[in-house]
């Protein structure tokens, strides 16, 4: 492998440096630089794939052209109302599986159904149902996402502790105060850890309701370069993509998750959050 | 903090109640009617709309694709294309694993390549479908490499990770009584390294299949020529939502009887150690 290359060139180099390049960023750096090479190298082997070179241009045109701006804007606005959504729809299932046994037996097994059936069959289901337009986008984003959010809230509503519900029942809490104070903190958490596969996933199902049925917004972007054949430009935008979903992860639901949990401990750890956590099912 | 975040899969507190019955609710007369109430109600919901609201060539009534499957499972299309698709997952995912676990083992035993490889198996992990779909479809046409390749893709994530933290979370205390008592490297490796690995594998068998399955499918629909992926896209193509729907209820079917039986078989035989945690 040729991982081993920009560390032996640095051997002279005062060994700040060296200590950097064996340190955490320096790893990173370094796959990053080794990812760049293969990528180069693939483009001069093959000529299916443009390299990273031509991949920026095109990503600077599509830019400059003002086409980034307009269809990442549609598409915005479809996932932010497809995801507020899925958020509402699936804490109100997630706490009904959660908290009563009766619609846990009722709902939980369509609930895992749900987590199964992949979202491309959501996509072509719903451009054939409602044809292209805005309906059929944010019904696959829906779709796709409520039932991770469902599954992790109802995780988290097992989680309050027993004692804490039979005590706000004796105590004839209100629904209202007991949905405030007891049952969301303990959720927020769970939610949190939901929203970050609800968006993967609702991102995914976005992408390709857009590919087989929109007229406008990234997706449909994406194909139409893909069917102009012109590889460049439907690279860019798959880096779009996968910029998007890493940012958003990192920024975003990375400090949710933070301060969803700043009530906790340190020791504690935060639920499954991460690769290793798929799904929860 | 991304990177410390992979917690592990056993205390996972939304797994806790997951398929492992605990013997007496097995048998739970009641459960089971409300769980068959449960699918008994989406399709009363179902046949409302499609008697009521929209014409059949919109939204079918489940008979009607009930029929559509019972067809499909007697001219045995049904098994061909399952057969087909679970054979280039099952190849994707042996392939994943023998790439991903090395480089899981390399990431649990040292720190530089844990930070190496963890950030590029994240964004791995995070690519959306589609680009694997057409990612294969450019670089392999149209036929049975491109499904597998994407398999392998989402695969070597899942099994990477998760082993590199079974290995992390291997006792020290007890690799180094081993070396105390004279065992030898294979004898640690099987005795102590493998048992402690193999709740993290499973979870990347688990949730990994569960992707690939997804993943599998859509790259059969973009460049497949055989597979459920592929017949969604040919019904889609003809604007049979009924035949569309079908396919859906055997993939349904499929996870289910993988989820049910098959996983948390191999669940209970695997941690049977374990005494019924």
């Amino acid at each position: 492998m040729s991982t081993t290359i920009p560390r032996e060139s640095d051997t002279q180099e005062p060994s700040s440096l060296k200590n950097w390049l064996v340190g955490p960023t320096g790893a990173a750096a370094t796959a990053a630089v080794v990812f760049l090479l293969i990528w180069q190298f693939s483009d001069l082997v093959g000529d299916r794939i443009p390299g990273p070179i031509a991949t920026v241009q095109a990503a600077l045109e599509e830019v400059g052209r003002g086409e980034f701006m307009l269809n990442f804007l549609i598409s915005m606005q479809r996932f932010g109302i497809g995801i507020a959504l899925a958020i509402v729809i699936g804490t109100a299932l997630g706490l009904a599986i959660g908290a009563s046994r009766f619609l846990n037996d009722l709902l939980g097994d369509l609930n895992l159904v749900g987590l199964a059936i992949p979202a491309v069959i959501w996509a072509l289901l719903c451009v054939m149902w409602f044809g292209f337009g805005n309906t059929a986008p944010i019904l696959t984003i829906v779709l796709s996402a409520v039932p991770f959010i469902a599954v992790n809230v109802a995780a988290g509503a097992r989680s309050i502790p027993p004692q804490l519900r039979a005590m706000s029942e004796s105590f004839d809490v209100p629904f209202r105060r007991r949905l405030r104070h007891v049952m969301l903190p303990a959720v927020s958490g769970y939610l949190v850890a939901g929203i970050r596969f609800a968006v993967m996933s609702g991102w995914n199902g976005l992408l390709l309701s857009e590919w087989f049925g929109a007229s406008d917004g990234v997706g449909h972007r994406a194909r139409y370069w893909y069917d102009a054949n012109q590889m460049p430009g439907f690279i860019a935008w798959i880096a779009f993509f996968i910029l998007f979903m890493v940012l958003t992860d990192r920024l975003l639901l990375e400090r949710m998750s933070r301060h969803a949990f700043r009530w906790r401990t340190t020791s504690t750890k935060a639920p499954r959050v991460g690769l290793t956590t798929k799904a929860a099912v | 903090m991304a990177t410390t975040n992979l917690a592990r899969p056993r205390k996972a507190p939304a797994s806790a109640k997951s398929v492992r019955p605990n013997g007496k609710s097995r048998f739970d007369i009641r459960r089971v009617g409300l769980v068959i109430a449960g699918y008994v109600l989406l399709l009363a919901v179902w046949s409302f709309f499609s008697t009521y609201y929209f014409n059949p060539y919109i939204l079918p009534t489940p008979l009607a694709v009930a029929e559509e499957m019972w067809s499909l499972v007697k001219d045995g299309t049904a098994f061909v294309q399952f057969g087909a698709s679970i054979g280039k997952i099952t190849a994707g995912f042996v392939i994943g694993a023998l790439i991903g676990a090395p480089i899981g083992l390399l990431m649990g035993r040292s720190t530089y390549w844990k930070n190496f490889f963890q950030q590029p198996l994240l964004v791995l992990g995070n690519v959306p479908g589609l680009t694997y779909a057409v990612f294969a479809l450019i670089l392999f046409g149209i036929g049975a490499v491109g499904p597998v390749v994407a398999v392998t893709l989402v695969a070597i994530p899942y099994v990477a990770l998760n082993v590199a933290q079974g290995v992390e979370e291997v006792d020290p205390h007890l690799v180094h009584m081993s070396g105390v008592y004279g065992r030898n490297r294979r004898e640690i490796a099987w005795s102590v390294f493998l048992p402690s690995i193999m709740p993290y594998l499973f979870a990347a068998l688990r949730y990994g299949f569960a992707m690939a399955w997804k993943v599998e499918a859509l790259t059969e629909v973009f460049g497949g020529r055989s597979g459920i992926g592929f017949m969604i896209r040919a019904e889609y193509q003809e604007f049979s939502v009924t035949g569309v729907l079908a396919w859906t209820g055997f993939f349904v079917l499929f996870i289910l009887i993988v989820e049910r039986v098959f996983l948390a078989q191999i669940e209970n035989r695997i941690f049977a150690w374990r005494g019924g945690r």
